[in-house]
């Protein structure tokens, strides 16, 4: 009975992400005709050593002699199909570019969220279990430098830091050049690269989780099922942990699911300080050359990614919270 | 308590005399409280606010005056290459000698007109939205609202990288791809503000009076949701600002004007030679976005006195 609930709820949730998934195509689509010059000319690139054949092939390809509608209904069908267009720059298919590159950003990504979330949500408990005016305040204070900083400078004076004037961590890289050796050599190598990156990542998101933490489970020790727990002789530590941050984390988990654009974005940033190996580094070269193929799948290939990940975490918002799914 | 009762009776003297008056029982105290001194006292007991609004008064006569005060040419190869921050240049030069200083200030020209007028364009775009939405409601609301929460999904920055890279980057399109990405939280600000003041007895009454649905819209309600998108304002702005510096920092600036994060994204290859020629840049990002924040934060306060401490948790 649970498990068919549960597949309703699934399914419903997957009918309503694929309208988004054709309003960015068709956003994308609008986009490229309504950049300036030959639509030819922008599915190439620009100045991309753009021959007469190549345009007139692109030019066959999509379409581009039929009615908009139609052109719309190929180019989708494209995007849809897993094409996202040709990168004559690079010689290679976009997507072949993209899921070259994907790994580094989400090794980045993945690491600056656990440590946003557990330094967040640390901080957030730790303050709420004694409230004093200056737990909160050092996380208002925390929030707003989260804020105000651009973290594409943050990470610039990181390296200024801890890779220039105190050489810890290096600054630039996935891994060293000419390493060889086992795994575990190449992931330590890999594991001290990405110290940098992720803090820097990490460093504007921990006062939103503290504060938002903080914030629900305040709310949550104030319920009844917490002073039953306490009355039983449960051990405090047994009830904040197991007991309050179970549901203390709800409302992280929906923030998360709103934030991973923002994080894709962030992580495009870090990136290029880094010269980290990962989607963000193609972006910027796709910039620097009006590779505009390049960069527009890469817009529809992040959009995707946010909407499924904003599915994932709906889906888990329901094995959380039972409660969710009957709605 | 007898001067309570003597003032009292003196309103209710006051209102019988004329009807327009509303029955004030404390006179005195009101005239207490909206004396200047009050006022001053009451606002400037925050100190973040005042630190906000100290800074954000020095970024703006930077942009104002700095260009008369310090006449310098940010793009001009003022002197060698690499000169530390000293006597001759303030904050040093850059890697083709051109003087940070002046960059800093013509660039606190362009983040705050960036700022303002991408504020501007995305309040437009999200109160048209969010007041017709929240107005209307029923099937209007429904198609409006999918439309932002589509926006809301699309990664802002990356869609504003695209818009400016595909149309050239100029201030123009700059200010263009930052309100197009970004408009989506005030249009849902405005449209809960919408829904719960349409349903008051003003707006019963002024529509019982005949008023049109424009004149509702326009007349009484959006002063009346005025004062979040105040505080929002003040947040968009540096929100804008910060989407400027990403943008000018990936190569994405006007290359007619100086901006801080093209200073930062230029020169940040010779950090090992100079890091003042990316830190100084990066501070006045800083402190500019913080004045903002903390000028939104005391706004708020001032503007909804009862949301007080909500920001804290």
């Amino acid at each position: 009975m649970a498990s068919s609930s549960f597949g309703w709820y699934l399914l419903r949730r997957i009918l309503q992400a694929i309208p988004v998934v054709v309003g960015v195509v068709i956003l994308n689509f609008t986009l490229l005709h309504l950049a300036p010059g030959d639509p030819a000319m922008v599915f190439v690139g620009e100045a991309g050593g753009a021959t007469e054949e190549i345009l007139k092939e692109v030019r066959r390809q999509f379409g581009l002699d039929k009615s908009l509608m139609e052109q719309l209904f190929i180019y989708g069908e494209k995007v849809l199909l897993g094409d996202l267009g040709f990168s004559y720059f690079q010689g290679k298919p976009v997507m072949d570019l993209i899921l070259e590159k994907i790994p580094a950003t989400i090794l980045l990504i993945l690491t600056a969220i656990f440590l946003a979330v557990t330094l967040g949500v640390l901080t957030g408990v730790i303050v709420a279990q004694r409230p004093t005016s200056l737990g909160s305040s050092f996380i208002t204070v925390l929030s707003l430098f989260g804020f105000a900083m651009p973290v594409f400078w943050l990470g610039i004076m990181l390296i200024l830091a801890f890779s220039l004037y105190l050489p810890l961590f290096p600054g630039h890289g996935m891994i060293t050049v000419g390493l060889t050796g086992s795994f575990w050599d190449l992931a330590k190598d890999v594991l001290h690269h990405l110290v940098l990156p992720a803090f820097t990542l990490a460093i504007i998101y921990i006062a939103q989780y503290s504060r938002l933490s903080r914030a629900s489970m305040l709310e949550v020790i104030g319920s009844d099922y917490i002073r039953t727990a306490r009355a039983k002789g449960l051990s405090e530590r047994l009830v904040i942990y197991k007991h309050a941050l179970r549901n203390a984390i709800l409302p992280v988990l929906t923030v998360f699911g709103i934030q991973i654009g923002h994080l894709l974005a962030g992580a495009i940033l870090v990136e290029t300080v880094f010269t980290w190996p990962g989607m963000g580094r193609l972006m910027f070269d796709g910039i620097l050359r009006r590779d505009y193929p390049l960069i527009m799948g890469i817009l529809i290939f992040s959009s995707v990614l946010v909407i499924l990940a904003n599915l994932i975490t709906d889906l888990l918002y329901g094995v959380l919270d039972p409660r969710i799914r009957r709605r | 308590m007898a001067s309570w009762t003597q003032e009292s009776a003196g309103a209710r003297e006051g209102k019988k005399m004329s009807a327009k008056q509303p029955f004030n029982p404390f006179p005195q105290e009101e005239a207490r409280r909206s004396s200047p001194v009050f006022i001053w006292r009451r606002h400037f007991k925050n100190k973040a606010g005042v630190l906000g609004l100290i800074l954000l008064a020095l970024v703006l006569l930077c942009a104002f005056f700095g260009p008369l005060l310090y006449p310098m040419n940010p793009f001009e190869l003022l002197g060698r290459k690499f000169i530390p921050p000293g006597e001759t240049f303030f904050l040093g030069t850059d890697y083709l000698g051109r003087d940070v200083l002046a960059g800093i200030i013509q660039g606190s020209r362009t983040s705050l007109l960036v700022g303002i007028m991408a504020a501007g364009m995305m309040m437009t775009i999200g109160i048209a939205f969010g007041a017709l939405a929240g107005y209307y409601g029923g099937l209007i609301d429904e198609a409006l609202m999918r439309l932002t929460e589509f926006f809301q999904v699309l990664p802002s920055f990356i869609l504003a990288m695209v818009v400016v890279t595909l149309f050239k980057p100029t201030l123009w399109t700059i200010i263009l791809a930052i309100s197009i990405s970004t408009w989506t939280g005030t249009a849902r600000i405005l449209r809960a503000e919408f829904m719960s003041i349409r349903e008051r007895d003003f707006v019963t009454a002024s529509r019982a009076l005949g008023s049109k649905n424009k004149r509702i819209i326009f007349r009484e309600i959006l002063p009346n949701a005025l004062p979040p998108m105040i505080v929002n304002a003040s947040l968009m702005v540096g929100v804008a600002i910060l989407f400027e510096a990403g943008l000018s920092f990936l190569g994405l600036a006007d290359p007619n004007v100086m901006s801080w994060g093209y200073m930062i994204g230029s020169s940040r290859v010779y950090l090992r030679q100079a890091w003042w020629t990316v830190t100084f840049p990066g501070l006045a990002i800083f402190i500019t976005v913080l004045s903002l924040s903390l000028v939104g934060d005391w706004l708020n306060d001032f503007l909804n006195p009862k949301s007080k401490g909500r920001k804290q948790g």
